[in-house]
């Protein structure tokens, strides 16, 4: 790529002045295009290869032979095939080579100290390269190695004093304790293995042993020691296991035994304990192959020999660097100025060994280097083709441009001097038309490959008209053309069609212009053309192509766009345009983030971006404002686009609105947050009982998870006897009709009896067709339980009322079970008296007898009244008479009213209607309605002790009953007051007996209020619906 | 039935007590007037005839104490029993100082109800004797000329002729001849005997 991007400015610049500005922009699209393909090396290097010779053929001559050769000296620790030096030696020799003006001559020394230890010949050595050297002057020396700097560092008074010294070490702290002295700087790496380690756990996160290899030479315990330091911190987390100074054939074995979620990590081995003698590369081979696990290394000299990779010692990096400190150097500057560099290491992988352990490129850390890639067949063909296309294309113009270019500098140097015979070889090398010919098209001249693509002699072609073997309507265009380049002499591409030996049209492209006459006299024209139908039609494919995608994409109905591989939109569909009302250079490249809502702007970018990171699909959901102002809601889907070598192109998403949906989606969601939160217990059914569904609430009361029911019958939730009622619901809403507020029980899972108000409705369908039932269930046995208590309360409060009544009563209670008391007596003892005279009058006695038994029944009933109103009896409705409940009362009563002096009279209504009640607590209120009346005109004057009590047709169905006296009357506070607990007009009473009543009397669905008469007194009524409606 | 044979006379408003009573007391030899309403009975009434009345405290219309005390307007001195449900100690009280005779509660045994009837009609017995002689008094008395009743008085005083003689006016034999006239209009053999008589009426007066 550095190269590429080095000749093309040159190249470019020599276009513009061969061909003018518009075939520089078409040279660039190609060279462009070009530069996307620069994964493929095939292309790469055969454009190096015309590029390059083109550059040789267009620079500018040598320098002058005057100027001397650079003298580099590389001196290093081992020899010249040790694997590192290998790498750092070609990259420091191919750098230099290529950034240095003048040639450069390259001196290797090395001293292989690792195998041959040089204390003994040190001296010796010295004096060997003093002789050696012995008038040599060096610019520059490289010293590779720290023991080659250590020993040249040590005997700089002796060798190469003033040469300026350049290092290249693997790790920048080997030289941290030298003195370096003047006139020395130089590159080193740093040797780590921690970061390797890291990335082979990211890549397999599963791993929980590290096998760590290592020989043990020098060199590898420097390693070992390294790795154990480094590694202690991931102790916890693996296991390390370090197999030291194993024998090749055991190392194997121990390799290819490792269990899955283990990595081998090769540090180096340079030793092994048997007599073969491999390099640590060599050893790795050896290795890698029987290996049932991933190996991972920390340098590069082993990518390619087995390893995964990893983040490795960037050797070639080091190389390149020293070298370009070398150009600084043998370019004038002082080494003093230069400060050393560290190089980090690089992530570095082997393509192959990716493939082998099935580790995905993508999970690779960014920016990582994968070598070895290798192609499919299909690739390496399919890019052939394109590469081969482009390079004709290319060639095409080089050739010209190097035609011209030598035409003008031969002209410039040497006149007229043009070989004819060169020249024509030169053109008839070619695969390009060439032809001459005259204003009118008749040829004059035709290479050979203008015969052979006509499938005619030169002879048979020369002397007639090209235009014939044009399509008859493009030739007048092509006179027209020839008519002006004769007028306006340039050079510039011109297609045409022409008619090809099958017959079919193609196209030709041409670049003709007006050229000497060879024979010296007329105008004649030189053109150089080629085939491009295959171009032409490939290129109609794409603009249809691309046509039916615009097409396609303007006329849907989705957002549909496109981003390249910077992130940078580049197009938007038309619906897009219309959405957003903006036009396509607002939105392009980052416009389109200018509509999005403030809010969901960073949330966008960040998918955005992640998505471009990890190369994968993302889903964007945002707001976007619409060409009427209104944000909406937009569901954004992007997908990568991969090139063929996998490489990222961009990315197309499709979009749409989704803001009525999301609107949808939030009343649902509000729904069922509600469903969910609701206390009551809402559940769905089909219509075949199946519970389908089943909220908190629903577990709550009935104790059964939503896991546990859903699919079971909705019957499980019935007590045995009502089954039958469950049938039944199911059986209504079948029929499409709903239960509303039925009061139930139902069984909980711990078999508790809940009592619950049930609504149930059926679930329709979109086409209305019932689907099922939804039912809503309320816990209820709270309130029943308090219902219950109420009535019971109700109750003994009324029992207690009547009972505080009747003690109030009993003087005349007692008078009215006197009566019959004192009949019974009488006629009993009268019977006595009879029988013990002397003619007993049996007659007589038959009679006492016969009333002794009804005056004992009169005893009876009276007695049977006062348990009924004793009596703490449930309630019980009935069919009632109000005038026979009046009637009993005052029958009651009667010796009450006597002894208080006061006259009961009753008004009965006839024939009223049965209203259904409690005979004893309707009686209670008519006691304590007559009771209270006689109170209130006991002390009144004889003329008013008169209580009138009614019963009358209530508006049609109901019955009223009053009680009215001719007492004082109530003051007007005290109307409402009386039906209130506690409250007693009476010295003695308890007030409870009115509230009691109207309790009693709204149980009956009635009411019971007071009101003054006009005259005196005042008068309760209460009334009892015909049909009411019981409170039970 | 004799002129002179006492009646008891029932009033009850409710009619099988009356008629139970009735019975009772007709079992005991007894003659019987039921009356099952006040008011009939007072139309009815002859405080002449011997007899006694047992009354039912409570009734509608005429109870039991208005009854008695419309009688005694009537100036019938006949005794009456009540009867009453209850106990009822304020009516009790107001019946005895209206001159009941007895107040018993219901149901009431025969003895009890049979002696207090006995002792209504014996109290009525000697309250009809002692009005007789009374009678027999007040109509000699009548007959004494005014002033020989002022002569009977000072004599009941214990003053001597020659004193009253004094005292009128007049002389001894004068009162001497009116003293006679006294004793023998008034049929009395002494002048105790004179006092005495004239003792009686003071009671009843």
């Amino acid at each position: 790529m550095i190269q590429l991007k080095i000749v093309r400015i040159p190249c470019c610049f020599f276009l513009f002045r061969a061909f003018g500005p518009k075939s520089l922009l078409f040279f660039q699209a190609v060279l462009r295009r070009i530069l996307q393909l620069s994964f493929n090396k095939v292309v790469d290097q055969a454009l190096l290869v015309v590029l390059g010779s083109a550059l040789l053929f267009l620079s500018p001559p040598p320098a002058s032979a005057g100027e001397s050769p650079k003298r580099v000296l590389i001196f290093s620790s081992e020899q010249q095939q040790g694997p590192g030096v290998l790498i750092v030696n070609q990259s420091i020799r191919s750098t230099l080579k290529n950034g240095l003006p003048g040639p450069c001559l390259f001196y290797y020394e090395a001293q292989d100290s690792f195998r041959i230890p040089n204390e003994k010949y040190e001296g010796e050595l010295v004096r060997l390269l003093q002789r050696k050297y012995d008038g040599e002057r060096f610019d520059l020396i490289y010293a590779l190695g720290t023991p080659a700097l250590k020993f040249l560092l040590k005997h700089r008074g002796e060798l190469f004093t003033d040469t300026p010294l350049i290092y290249v070490v693997v790790d920048q702290r080997q030289v941290a304790n030298l003195d370096l002295g003047p006139n020395v700087t130089g590159v080193g790496g740093k040797m780590e293995l921690a970061p390797t380690l890291d990335i082979a756990l990211a890549l397999q996160p599963q791993t929980q042993r590290v096998v760590v290899v290592a020989g043990n030479a020098s060199a590898d315990t420097t390693y070992l020691a390294l790795a154990r330091q480094e590694f202690r911190p991931y102790e916890g987390k693996v296991e390390f296991t370090y197999l030291i100074n194993l024998p090749i054939d055991e190392l194997k074995k121990r390799l290819a035994g490792l269990p899955e979620k283990s990595v081998v990590f090769y540090l180096s081995v340079n030793s092994d304990p048997t007599t073969r003698i491999y390099t640590s590369p060599e050893v790795l081979t050896l290795l890698a192959s029987s290996s049932s696990v991933p190996i991972y290394a920390a340098s590069q000299i082993y990518i390619g020999n087995g390893t995964i990779g990893g983040r490795l010692l960037n050797l070639e990096e080091i190389g390149t660097r020293a070298a370009e400190i070398g150009s600084r150097i043998l370019a004038g500057e002082s080494p003093q100025n230069i400060p050393s560099q560290t190089i980090p290491s690089a992530a570095m992988f082997d393509w192959r060994q990716l493939r082998r352990w099935g580790i995905d490129e993508a999970k690779l850390p960014p920016g990582s280097i994968v070598r070895f890639r290798e192609f499919s067949v299909w690739e390496l063909y399919k890019w052939r083709i394109i590469g081969a296309v482009s390079l004709i294309i290319l060639q095409a113009f080089l050739i010209i441009g190097l035609l011209i270019s030598r035409a003008k500098r031969r002209k410039a140097e040497e006149a007229s001097k043009l070989s004819e015979t060169r020249y024509r070889t030169v053109v008839e090398t070619q695969t390009e038309l060439i032809c001459r010919y005259q204003p009118d098209t008749t040829l004059t001249f035709v290479n050979d490959a203008y015969c052979r693509y006509f499938g005619k002699t030169s002879e048979q072609l020369i002397g007639t008209k090209f235009s014939e073997l044009l399509p008859e309507y493009a030739r007048d265009a092509a006179l027209a053309h020839i008519a002006s380049l004769i007028e306006n002499p340039r050079r510039e591409p011109y297609e045409r069609e022409v008619v090809l030996r099958n017959g079919e049209v193609g196209w030709h492209e041409w670049v003709d212009h007006v050229a000497q006459p060879t024979n010296g006299d007329g105008i004649e024209l030189q053109g150089i053309g080629r085939d491009i139908t295959e171009r032409r039609r490939a290129e109609e494919e794409l603009r249809l192509s691309e046509r039916r995608f615009r097409d396609m994409a303007d006329s849907s109905t989705i957002l549909i766009w496109l981003a390249d591989a910077d992130m940078q939109c580049t197009y938007f569909n038309q619906r897009i345009l219309d959405f957003t009302g903006r036009t396509m250079d607002q939105l392009l490249g980052e416009g389109w983030l200018e509509i999005i809502h403030h809010d969901d702007v960073q949330r966008c970018v960040d998918a955005y971006t992640a998505g471009y990171e990890k190369r994968e699909p993302f889903v964007l959901e945002f707001r976007i404002r619409r060409a009427d102002g209104e944000f909406r809601w937009i569901y954004d889907t992007g997908a990568p686009r991969f090139g063929t070598n996998g490489e990222l192109l961009g990315y197309i998403g499709s979009a749409f609105d989704m803001t009525d949906r999301k609107a949808g989606e939030e009343a649902k969601n509000n729904l069922a947050a509600i469903v969910e939160t609701s206390d009551d217990a809402i559940l769905s059914e089909t219509l075949d009982g199946i519970i389908i569904s089943w909220n908190a609430g629903a577990e709550k009361i009935y104790g059964y998870s939503a896991n546990e029911i859903v699919g079971q019958h909705v019957s499980i939730l019935a007590p045995p006897e009502l089954k039958v009622e469950v049938q039944g619901i199911v059986d209504r809403v079948s029929r499409g009709e709903g239960v509303d507020h039925l009061e139930t029980q139902r069984v909980s899972k711990e078999g508790m009896r809940i009592d619950v108000s049930l609504t149930i409705s059926p679930i329709r369908n979109e086409r209305g067709l019932i689907m099922g039932a939804s039912t809503i269930a309320r816990d209820i046995t709270a309130r029943k339980k308090a219902e219950v208590e109420e009535r019971q309360h109700r109750t003994e409060l009324a029992h207690l009322s009547r009972v505080t009544m009747l003690g109030e009563l009993s003087g005349s209670l007692a008078h009215e079970l006197n009566q019959p008391l004192t009949a019974i007596l009488s006629n009993a003892q009268a019977a006595q008296r009879f029988l013990a005279h002397d003619d007993v009058d049996l007659n007589e006695v038959r009679d006492i007898l016969g009333d002794i038994v009804k005056q004992d029944k009169r005893a009876g009933e009276v007695i049977h009244r006062l348990r009924l109103l004793l009596k703490k009896s449930t309630v019980e409705h009935q069919p009632l008479d109000l005038n026979e409940v009046v009637s009993e009362v005052l029958k009651l009563v009667r010796n009450d009213l006597l002894n208080q002096r006061v006259t009961g009279q009753m008004e009965l209504a006839p024939e009223l209607p049965t209203i259904i009640g409690d005979r004893v607590q309707l009686e209670q209120v008519v006691l304590n309605l007559v009771m209270n009346g006689c109170d209130a005109i006991a002390t009144g004057p004889a003329a008013n002790r008169k209580l009138i009590i009614r019963t009358a047709l209530n508006n049609g169905d109901g019955v009223c009953v009053s009680v009215a006296d001719q007492g004082v009357g109530l003051a007007p506070d005290n109307l409402e007051k009386v039906f209130e607990p506690f409250f007693s007009t009476k010295p003695h009473g308890m007030g409870l007996g009115l509230s009691v009543c109207r309790t009693i009397i709204a149980a009956h669905g009635g009411k019971l209020w007071a009101a003054n008469n006009g005259d005196r007194g005042a008068t309760f009524y209460f009334t009892i619906p015909a049909q009411p409606e019981i409170r039970s | 039935m004799s002129d002179n044979s006492p009646i008891v006379f029932v009033v009850d408003d409710d009619p099988d007590v009356l008629k139970g009573l009735a019975r009772l007391l007709r079992s005991a030899g007894l003659e019987v007037a039921a009356f099952s309403s006040p008011h009939a009975f007072l139309e009815l009434h002859d405080s002449s005839a011997p007899g006694c009345l047992v009354l039912d405290l409570a009734m509608p219309g005429l109870n039991g104490l208005e009854l008695q005390g419309a009688l005694k307007a009537k100036g019938s001195a006949i005794p009456i029993v009540f009867l009453t449900g209850r106990g009822d100690i304020p009516m009790s009280v107001q019946a005895m100082k209206g001159g009941a005779l007895d107040f018993l509660t219901k149901p009431v045994n025969d003895e009890d109800l049979l002696r207090a009837i006995n002792a209504a009609l014996e109290k009525d017995r000697i309250g009809r004797e002692s009005r007789s002689e009374l009678d027999e008094i007040q109509q000699r008395l009548s007959a004494l000329t005014p002033r020989e009743r002022e002569v009977l008085t000072h004599v009941v005083s214990g003053q001597l002729n020659k004193q009253i003689a004094n005292d009128l006016g007049t002389v001894e034999k004068t009162i001497k001849v009116h003293r006679a006239r006294v004793m023998e209009k008034m049929k009395v053999n002494s002048v105790a005997e004179l006092v005495r008589l004239t003792e009686r009426l003071k009671t009843i007066e």
